[in-house]
Formats: structure tokens, sequence, C-alpha cells
């Protein structure tokens, strides 16, 4: 199959960050990465559907989202305490994968909603805009605001109660934004 | 003759803080082994303005944000893994590596 230099690389391109957002999803970066290979064998099947000059970076993200979404709720389905045991691949893998430094925040994240979640990732990690989150998940530009909002709110809940000490702005936070600043 | 009707009504509101105060200790520390009491009773009120839940303020939506990215950056530092870039490489034509 014949495929355009330009729609390779910027397949190969999108991998990294379509990453990114399968671990969040997942918790978990084995099965992470299947859903990503998986992603890829699909988007590249239909690679003739991918209109170019559009953002194959969304794109990418759209499949994965929604296959992501119907495996998992076949997952719940086929598995009774399904929660329970995603709660828990959520609370081993990052410390398996020598993750300690986010082990808190990635802990509190698994606690939210997955609409919750995905939409925060999208708009606050990924990098996408309001607009574009709503078209990677289907719904309208407010519920993404609005799940956001209550993303945000319930992570520095469970931020303030696990490590009330370190939030809020501190040396390290300091570190970051003059890192951030000089680039 | 008024100072004398007023003082033992100033006593007994001293001796009811005092008795007070006594008593509340007495019921934090009675479980506790000594030494670690005053220490206890510090950390506990030095914690106790913040595990009030946050609002949004700007340093909160700053420090996720970054958290946020963080994550994020940390899987993106990685590269495209091999499998992923054999994959995209093989279907694109330009290896040998179905025929192989």
């Amino acid at each position: 199959m014949a495929m355009d230099e330009s729609v390779r690389k910027a397949v190969l391109a999108a991998v990294p960050s379509l990453r990114a957002f399968a671990i969040s999803l997942c918790g978990n970066v084995d099965r992470a990465d299947d859903l990503v290979q998986e992603t890829l064998l699909r988007a590249l099947a239909n690679i003739n559907s991918f209109q170019p000059g559009t953002n194959m970076s969304a794109w990418l993200f759209t499949i994965l989202r929604n296959h992501f979404r119907s495996e998992y709720r076949k997952r719940r389905r086929e598995v009774e305490d399904s929660e329970g045991r995603y709660a828990e691949t959520l609370k081993t893998q990052p410390e398996q994968h020598g993750q300690i430094e986010f082990r808190e925040f990635r802990e509190a994240l698994a606690q939210l909603p997955s609409d919750q979640r995905e939409a925060l990732v999208l708009v606050g990690a990924s990098g996408f805009s309001y607009e574009e989150a709503a078209n990677i998940c289907g719904c309208a530009v407010g519920t993404i605001k609005s799940r956001v909002n209550r993303a945000r709110t319930r992570l520095a809940e469970l931020l303030a109660i696990n490590s009330a000490d370190e939030f809020g702005p501190d040396e390290q936070t300091r570190a970051v934004l003059a890192g951030g600043e000089r680039s | 003759m008024s100072r004398v009707s007023d003082a033992p009504e100033t006593g007994a509101q001293s001796r009811g803080e005092t008795h007070g105060a006594g008593r509340d200790r007495t019921m934090n520390e009675r479980n506790k082994p000594p030494g670690q009491q005053q220490m206890d009773s510090a950390a506990t009120r030095s914690k106790r303005p913040t595990t009030k839940p946050p609002k949004l303020t700007r340093e909160v939506l700053t420090r996720l944000g970054q958290q946020l990215r963080a994550m994020h950056d940390d899987v993106v530092n990685q590269g495209v893994p091999d499998r992923f870039a054999d994959l995209v490489n093989r279907i694109d034509g330009n290896g040998s590596k179905d025929k192989q």
C-alpha cells in the first residue's frame, strides 16, 4: 500500500503524544502500547479517509479514543468488578515503570470519571483546544469545558488531601516556571 | 460592694476556662506516649488550614497544568518506540519487511 511520505511522517510525529494520551486513559504502559498499535493499524487501513490538510494528530486521537471506549465497555461487561481491577492496575503500574514522581498525580487522575479524565488530558496535557477536544470526544465545547473544570476541582481536592504540604507554589514549581520562561 | 459580687463570677469564669482547656488536653493526650504530645498537637494545628478543599486559584491551576504536562512530556520524550516506527514504515511500503 502506497502512502504519501508527508502522511507517514505526520503519523509518526503523532505517536509520542498518542502514547501519552493512551497511558493516561489506560493507566498501564503495556496496555496503552497495545492500544496505540491497534489505533495505528486501524488508521493505516483507513488512511484514505484522512483528509489531507486536516489535523493528523486529532484524527488519530479520535480513533484511539473511540477504540478505547468500545474496548473498555466490552471489558466492563466481561469482567465483574472491572472498576476495582482497573483501579488496581492504575495503582501498581507507575511504580513498575519507575515513574514514582508522577505516582501520586496518576493515582489522583485515575480516580476521576473517565470522561473528565480524557477531557482534562486532551486540553491540559495533549495541547488541544476546547474545540478540538470536543471534536475528538464527539460532544459540545461547553461539555468539554465543564468536564475539564470539574476534573481540575476534583484533582485539586485529591492532591491537597494526599499531599497538603507539597501542593501550591514551592521550590520545584518555581524551578519549572523559571525553566518554562527560558524556553 | 459591687466589686465583691463581680469577683466570684470572674473567678468562676476563669476556673471554667482552665478546667475546659485542661479537660481537652487530657482527652487528646490520653493514648499518646509522653514526649510526642506537644509535637502532635503542633502538627495538627499547622495542618488544619491546608486540609480544606482548595479553590481553583491561579496557583492551583498552574500546578495542575505543570503536573499534567510533566507527565505527558515524560512519555513524549521517549520518542517513537521501534515497534511503531517499524509498523508505520512497513505499511508505507518503503521497506521490504513484509516480504522477509
